[in-house]
């Protein structure tokens, strides 16, 4: 099958009503936690790992990609109108996306970060599928030489991804290799480290590790911070840019998109670095350097352009190797293993239907966070006056 | 922090320990034909003497903090008390819900996060745990069909 037979393929699958459901959701939840600061994508989705467990592959890996990209959509609201960044990769987004807002542009500000959130997104989705396909068929030629030689790449990576101490980064890594010995011996069937749990016979859960790791973890973590809010109370409106913005913004969007893309392959770069490193290199070549840090649409542009292109090119190494790159990547993997499905390189000819699937489903996710994020922009601004004391009990409960 | 590496740094080595000692019983056997306990006893060793730099480093910091001036330390005690409040009422609400039943115990868990939140205004907490209470069980059990532990009430 070519590539258009095989998008219609994909579009069957996610034009079901259940699956179109859950792309919703995701999305929606996605914006939700994104313009929620103290809540980001990695506890959402490893809080809803469990409860995919009732739903086939398709919808619940749609559910959750939609919460990651939804959140690089959201990220932008809260860094334009609160100064505070939504997500980590819309950091840099505050610095001129909030001087905009003060000067009476938070409208501007917030449609050119969609738009270019979804030109950024729906690109990368493309370029997504015209590398992992190629990749895929070198990948399946791999022995177990090779595939020896990427699970000590794996680990490697984990003490690269160390940022603060290398020693720190072995010992988790160690500590997390003797935690997988936990359970039944795969070669002599013995019981190993379960203490006669009957619970542990089959190694931890681990929709339960990831639920405690990441998604428990998060909302301690942000009950230790002070909260402070001033959130921007004039009325957002024109929220598309102009001609002049566009003139501005279309350069920023290009480069973006192609640095976010290709930032998201490398493990461990992703949405957070593909915006920093756009943001230096628009106010590197922009004709009005004068005005980053004082409200340049530019330094708004090519940022959130790049955190969702880095999207689509975190997924190739996860699709065409089965490695996750990032954290995020890393729950999607776990979800595919709860559900019986191996990403790597004979995923895409195992499992079409899901390959497909997910691809369309990001396609039509852009266009639905679109939507969300510009006419129903106000909504988004009420809900960023909810206090985290009030939302983290609630973020535990569901 | 110091005191805090120091204790991090003496589980791990007493996981470490705890393997080694559980892998060995596991049996061993050799390089080329390993036992079900090689594996995790290498990565035993591989903890210990890991885990041996952090703990003699924070170790050495702590008597050279202590002998400067002990009353210059100061923690960052940053919502602690909060913290463990919001722990115990996870572990509690585990603990308890065969016991409670779902409903009882996901308002006494919503009343206690809450009221961590805004511990003057029992009223109004009381008054939001049960709404959301109320709209858990309509979502996970009408909606989603869920089973719950019914608890000695036979609710749930």
């Amino acid at each position: 099958m070519d590539f258009w037979s095989n998008t219609i393929f994909g579009f069957q699958q996610v034009l079901q009503p259940i699956n179109l459901l859950y792309c919703f959701m995701g999305v929606t939840l996605g914006t939700l936690v994104g313009v929620l600061p103290g809540i980001g994508p990695v506890a959402t989705m490893s809080m809803l790992l469990p409860l995919t467990l009732r739903a086939s592959p398709l919808p619940s890996i749609i559910m959750l990609a939609g919460v990651y990209y939804g959140a690089q959509y959201g990220g932008s609201t809260t860094s334009i109108l609160v100064n505070i960044p939504g997500e980590a990769s819309s950091v840099v987004t505050c610095i001129d996306g909030y001087q905009m807002a003060r000067k009476g542009r938070a409208g501007p500000a917030l449609g050119i970060a969609a738009l270019g959130s979804f030109i950024g997104g729906t690109f990368s989705v493309i370029a997504l599928v015209f590398l992992v396909l190629p990749l895929s068929k070198v990948a399946i030629r791999l022995g177990p030489a090779e595939y020896f030689a990427i699970v000590t790449m794996g680990l490697t990576l984990v003490l690269y991804l160390s940022t603060r101490s290398l020693l720190k980064g072995a010992i988790m890594a160690i500590l997390g290799l003797i935690l997988s010995c936990m359970g039944t011996d795969i070669i002599s069937g013995k019981i190993r480290f379960t203490q006669g749990l009957t619970m542990f016979y089959e190694g931890i859960d681990i929709a339960s590790m990831v639920m405690g790791l990441f998604g428990i973890s998060e909302v301690l973590i942000n009950l230790e911070k002070a909260e402070e809010r001033t959130i921007f109370k004039e009325r957002v409106k024109n929220l598309l840019p102009n001609l002049q913005d566009w003139k501005r913004a279309a350069f920023p969007i290009t480069r973006g998109t192609i640095l976010g893309f290709f930032l998201g392959l490398i493990p461990g770069g992703g949405a957070i670095l593909s915006s920093f490193l756009s943001y230096a290199v628009e106010k590197k070549v922009s004709k009005h350097r004068e005005e980053f840090g004082k409200g340049a649409i530019e330094g708004v542009a090519g940022p959130e352009t790049a955190n969702n292109a880095a999207v689509g090119g975190a997924f190739i190494p996860l699709f065409a190797l089965g490695i996750p790159s990032n954290v995020v990547m890393a729950i999607l993997l776990a979800t595919f293993m709860l559900h019986g499905v191996a990403p790597g390189p004979d995923f895409i000819a195992k499992n079409p239907e899901l390959f497909w699937g997910i691809i369309a489903s990001m396609y039509l996710g852009n266009i639905m966070l679109l939507i969300l994020n510009l006419p129903l922009i106000g909504i988004w601004v009420k809900i960023l006056e909810i206090p985290y004391k009030i939302l983290f009990p609630l973020i535990l409960l569901f | 922090m110091k005191k805090g590496n120091l204790i991090f740094s003496l589980t791990l080595e007493g996981i470490g320990i705890l393997v080694i000692v559980e892998s060995y019983g596991l049996g061993l056997q050799t390089l080329t034909n390993p036992g079900p306990g090689l594996f995790p006893f290498l990565l035993g060793i591989l903890l210990c003497a890991l885990s041996l730099s952090p703990f003699i480093t924070s170790l050495k910091d702590l008597i050279k903090i202590n002998r400067i001036k002990k009353d210059q330390v100061v923690e960052p005690q940053a919502n602690i008390i909060e913290l463990v409040a919001v722990i115990a009422c996870l572990i509690g609400y585990f603990l308890l819900l065969n016991i409670l039943g779902f409903l009882i115990d996901t308002f006494l868990f919503l009343f206690g996060l809450f009221l961590i939140g805004s511990p003057r205004n029992v009223l109004y907490v009381a008054i939001l745990s049960a709404a959301v209470d109320a709209l858990a069980y309509l979502v996970f059990k009408i909606l989603l069909q869920v089973q719950f532990p019914s608890g000695f009430t036979n609710i749930g």
